[in-house]
């Protein structure tokens, strides 16, 4: 009976090192087989917006290991206007590039089929377009306060947040890391705005940050502002001009 | 300050009255192959009234050699009408898209393509030569005019406004690079000009520049 407890007891102890060994390859194995992200590139096609959301193609590319391998993506994307959460998305394309010594392979994937044209025609959506009217690059900055709007007085350049941090934070992400740099570079202007975009009720800002040399990470960010939040922060601005 | 407060101001005086024809045109490059890029044109065409305009949307394959239009798929077209002339608009979409541009995209293996540093664009400018790259006071042709024209069809008459304002020495304010792509041995330029108000043209073109005369200028101009 002793010896039947004691072989009980060792069958138990090996199915616990197993159960054990089990799990630890569990969590090794697909360690191993997840690929190192080496960089990542983000670009943002602002395309439209409604009252509620604006609408855009998320374009990534994750390098593995090294800049000749790697795997994009091709989204779509509804975000709220008002705090920036992703309402609707859907991948529509991933690729996989692999390079070895003597081969190169690429594998791409549609998946999903949607037309993002005759959706956002389904919808009455609108197209948005470029414009400088009003705002200009030199007015705007960013700071840890958020986005501001800066001018030049007879009693020198004034300042006037048009969005706090927060909520420059709830569109993009990185904004801490771009405030920090600008901080760094002892800079205060925008020097990263790659396109402005203004319909009847909002202005788009698009920023980036990096590029797209070497292994390094390239980041673009679009802020939706409303003309009222904008509006406000003229007045402020020209009640301490005046 | 007051030039901003004036800009906005005009922009709501500008409202008052009626504004000239014009054309707004957004290019945004999606893809390279080997011979040809792959891009949408977003134009809108204002009719010489408030209360009327007409947004088209293209899917455009153009040839990266001299800049002829391949292809062009329309995607969209809208009319909008103010109805009463106080925003009572009416959208009425024209045409349905007949063709899924991400579809087409995967089945010509194209990948899409992402900008380079956003301080690069400050590298180039136009002059009566063509295409320059600047260093300071020192700067290098690299494409020339008769180059340059066939990508961006309206350069001569920025070109113009620029001398006739007494901007004779090259730098011509009215075009700028507003981002670059690096693709395929090429460095792809969107330059961009007009656009201030609703009764200016706005507009974009893109233009290749080969990597190896990119380098070369730059080369010359170290050597300067």
């Amino acid at each position: 009976m002793i010896n039947n407890l004691n072989q009980s007891a060792h069958q138990k102890n090996t199915c616990c090192r197993y159960a054990l060994l089990l799990m630890m390859l569990c969590c090794f194995v697909p360690a191993l087989s997840q690929d190192k992200v080496a960089s990542t590139w983000d670009r943002k096609i602002l395309l439209a917006h409604d009252d509620a959301h604006y609408y855009m193609y998320s374009i990534k590319k994750s390098h593995i290991e090294h800049i000749h391998n790697w795997i994009d993506s091709v989204s779509y994307q509804k975000l709220s206007l008002k705090d920036g959460t992703i309402a609707e998305q859907v991948l529509l394309r991933t690729s996989k590039r692999t390079e070895t010594y003597d081969s190169s392979s690429l594998d791409d994937t549609i998946i999903n089929r949607l037309n993002v044209d005759s959706l956002l025609s389904a919808n009455k959506l609108h197209y948005i377009f470029p414009d400088n009217r009003g705002l200009v690059e030199g007015q705007l900055s960013f700071n840890h306060k958020g986005l501001n709007l800066v001018m030049e007085g007879t009693n020198g350049t004034q300042s006037e947040v048009i969005l706090p941090l927060s909520k420059v934070r709830k569109h993009i992400d990185w904004i801490d890391e771009l405030v920090k740099q600008e901080v760094l570079d002892g800079k205060d202007l925008l020097p990263h705005l790659i396109g402005l975009y203004q319909t009847r009720s909002y202005y788009f800002i698009v920023i980036q940050m990096g590029d797209n040399s070497g292994i390094r990470d390239l980041r673009q960010g679009i802020l939706p502002l409303s003309l009222e939040d904008l509006g406000n922060a003229i007045s402020g601005l020209a009640s301490r001009l005046r | 300050m007051i030039s901003f407060f004036v800009g906005l101001l005009s922009i709501h005086i500008a409202y008052m009255f009626t504004p000239s024809p014009s054309v707004w045109e957004r290019k945004v490059l999606i893809g390279v192959g080997d011979e040809q890029y792959f891009n949408y044109t977003f134009q809108r065409n204002y009719t010489g009234t408030y209360y009327h305009y007409v947004d088209s949307v293209f899917f455009d394959i153009v040839s990266i050699q001299n800049g002829q239009l391949n292809e062009r798929k329309l995607l969209r077209a809208i009319d909008h009408n103010d109805t009463t002339t106080h925003n009572d608009w009416m959208h009425e979409e024209l045409v349905t898209p007949t063709i899924n541009v991400s579809q087409f995209l995967i089945e010509k293996s194209i990948s899409p393509v992402f900008p380079s540093h956003t301080s690069f664009k400050e590298e180039f400018d136009f002059n009566n030569s063509g295409l320059i790259i600047r260093n300071g006071s020192k700067s290098q042709s690299i494409i020339p005019l008769y180059v340059v024209r066939k990508h961006v069809p309206w350069i001569d008459q920025t070109l113009k406004l620029a001398i006739l304002e007494g901007n004779v020495d090259a730098k011509d304010n009215h075009t700028q690079v507003v981002s670059c792509y690096f693709e395929n041995q090429y460095i792809f330029l969107i330059v961009q000009t007009g656009g201030s108000t609703i009764d200016t043209d706005l507009k974009q073109a893109i233009l290749p520049v080969p990597l190896s005369q990119y380098k070369e200028g730059r080369r010359s101009l170290n050597r300067q």
